[in-house]
């Protein structure tokens, strides 16, 4: 199968730092992609630039083949790339059903919107929630609405940041359900977290990151066993508990 | 709406949360159309009870500035883009019809208004498009001053803007080849054809103005309201909530932004130039900053981003201050610039005690929505507004 999304190159320089370097690899369709690494290794500028969010400085950033670098944000959105942002972004005045229906209006949606919306909601299993103003929502629901928000612009890839933050582990579980239930529909995923215990168990590969650079990338015990991970993590001379 | 076809979760089993509290929940309802239909047929057939002509040129003025602040609103009060210089589009329009009713005077009343509106609606692209990278206290500033370089333009122009006096003998409403008749006809059938021609003229001027006005701003605000209330109402409210995130979504923002921009303006542009055509004149007043705040304290006052909000707040505004204020006390007449002081004041007692302005709450009330036994997809079918 040819890749979904290439990154080829990707640099991003801020000023005298750079903050991502020449940063290549390609996501295939269906994969569940893992993007870990210390605090400032790079990891958001990365999913910003896949994202539209942010230009690189040079390189490129494709999906299906097609530059979404001259993309205008919600053109990047149009041709299926949607993301979440690690603080919640709800649109706090609006219920949730709302929240939900702006991206299906935005996407041109036709038929009965609300329907739409509130299949939507189930599928993140926030449908009981559909009136409540978002304002009100938990910690939990809030990520569950981000995510919910990003499903209704009908992505073929979503990238999810940090989704884990902020969560009990209770409510990981079942957020990490509901994660497993995207990829088995066929979202292609991109995953940035630091719970690595839980983000193993959903993703089947792994891309490591450090000072900007991918120092590691395959199957996830494999990388986690890598010892440039390891060193990049917990400095020379231990190991990670993957479980 | 079909309440049934969203209440119908696949986990019919879950527990549907009441919608307790949800004060901000219920902003986004939309007021009983039984008032919303009520309110036309009252100022319709006002005259009909009240012959007191000074106080239905007030209701006039006030019907003008409803659409001055429902203008406002479609902008600053859908997508938080807070324009402090809306008198610039009023004046452009009111300037732009008395100007051809000047020197072309062969311009029929109606196609003047257009020529208002499409001047209007250029100043809004021209101003939108750099202010679509502003925010807060700078787009503020920057809407501030372009008002402010419009009257220096008057000065400048004095000639032809009469500068500090204005332009008098602007063609009326009664001249116009479709408001004139129309006016005529409502008058007749309101008041009754021998009441109406027993009439001074200049009282019959008075009701064919007030209907005139009338007319414009109701299909003005009901345009409003059905885009405010719809689907892009919902889009643009996203945009006021959190841009970063109507972008994530995939709300194309530049479009979304400028289009309000250039709607608000459009629309104040043709309240502007109906207001020259209603007052036979135009002066500095209407692009001064005085209007822009007065506009932007009524929409607060009344409930911005509701659109009916604004617009009824609009009405008792303008009649507190025109028809009561200055025949109650020798105090605002001697200094008129008391007035808005004592509305700013007005306006900080109503927002502490209802920071949602009057009207939305008041609405809400009277349409029995503050009943909690009311069901979840009921509420939903309600709120979302965006039935195709």
């Amino acid at each position: 199968m040819s890749a979904l999304l290439e990154a080829d190159a990707v640099t991003r320089r801020f000023g005298g730092l750079t903050a991502v370097n020449e940063v290549t690899f390609s996501v295939e369709q269906g994969a569940a992609v893992g993007l870990i690494g210390a605090n400032g290794a790079g990891k958001t500028t990365l999913f910003n630039c896949l994202t539209g969010f942010d230009k690189p400085t040079s390189g490129d950033v494709r999906l299906r083949g097609k530059s979404l670098l001259k993309m205008a944000r919600h053109k990047v959105v149009r041709a299926g790339v949607a993301r979440t942002f690690q603080i919640v972004k709800p649109f706090p005045d609006l219920p949730v059903l709302a929240n939900v229906m702006v991206p299906l209006i935005a996407g041109g949606t036709k038929g009965d919107l609300k329907a739409q919306a509130m299949a939507v909601l189930d599928r993140v299993g926030l449908a009981a929630r559909a009136a409540s103003p978002s304002s009100q929502l938990s910690e939990g629901d809030l990520k569950r609405l981000e995510m919910a928000r990003a499903l209704a612009t009908k992505p073929v890839l979503l990238l999810l940041d940090e989704p884990f933050a902020g969560l009990s582990v209770s409510e990981i579980g079942v957020l990490s359900d509901t994660i497993r239930q995207l990829r088995q529909d066929g979202t292609t995923l991109i995953v940035v977290e630091h719970k690595i215990g839980s983000l193993l168990q959903l993703v089947d590969r792994v891309v490591a990151m450090d000072q900007g650079a991918v120092i590691a990338d395959g199957e996830p015990q494999a990388v986690m066993r890598d010892p440039a991970v390891v060193t990049a993590y917990l400095g020379g001379g231990a190991h990670v508990d993957t479980q | 709406m079909t309440s049934t076809t969203v209440a119908d979760p696949a986990e019919p089993a879950a527990p549907v949360a009441p919608p307790t509290g949800p004060s901000r929940l219920k902003r986004l309802l939309r007021p009983n159309p039984l008032i919303l239909l009520a309110l036309p047929f009252l100022l319709l057939y006002l005259p009909r009870f009240v012959d007191n002509t000074t106080l239905l040129q007030q209701v006039a003025v006030g019907t003008v500035f409803v659409m001055f602040a429902a203008s406002w609103d479609i902008l600053s009060g859908y997508t938080g883009q807070v324009n402090f210089g809306h008198a610039a589009f009023i004046g452009t329009g009111a300037y732009t019809v008395a100007l051809l009713s000047k020197y072309e005077p062969g311009v029929s009343n109606e196609l003047a208004l257009l020529a208002a509106v499409a001047v209007a609606a250029a100043l809004g692209l021209l101003i939108g498009v750099p202010c679509l990278r502003l925010k807060g206290p700078y787009l503020a500033l920057a809407t501030l001053s372009v008002a402010g370089a419009l009257v220096q333009l008057t000065f400048i122009y004095k000639s032809q803007t009469g500068g500090e006096d204005g332009i008098a003998g602007v063609k009326t409403v009664v001249d116009g080849a479709v408001s004139g008749p129309v006016g005529e006809a409502l008058s007749k059938l309101v008041l009754g054809p021998l009441t109406f021609g027993a009439l001074t003229p200049f009282n019959q001027y008075i009701y064919v103005s007030y209907f005139v006005t009338l007319v414009v701003m109701l299909l003005m605000v009901g345009g409003l309201m059905a885009l405010g209330y719809g689907k892009r109402g919902l889009v643009l409210r996203s945009i006021q909530q959190d841009e970063l995130a109507a972008e994530a979504a995939g709300v194309p923002l530049t479009r979304y932004k400028l289009g309000a921009f250039v709607l608000s303006a459009a629309c104040a542009g043709l309240a502007g130039g109906l207001y020259a055509q209603v007052q036979g004149t135009v002066a500095l007043n209407l692009l001064a900053v005085d209007l822009s705040l007065l506009i932007i304290i009524i929409a607060a006052f009344g409930g911005a981003g509701s659109i009916i909000g604004p617009a009824i707040g609009a009405y008792v505004v303008i009649l507190l201050q025109n028809y009561y204020l200055d025949r109650s006390t020798d105090l605002f007449l001697e200094h008129p610039e008391l007035k808005i002081g004592t509305f700013a004041l007005l306006l900080i007692v109503v927002l502490i005690v209802q920071p949602r302005g009057l009207v939305p709450p008041l609405l809400q009330k009277l349409s029995g929505r503050g009943s909690p036994s009311r069901s979840a997809g009921a509420t939903m079918a309600e709120s979302g507004g965006a039935q195709p």
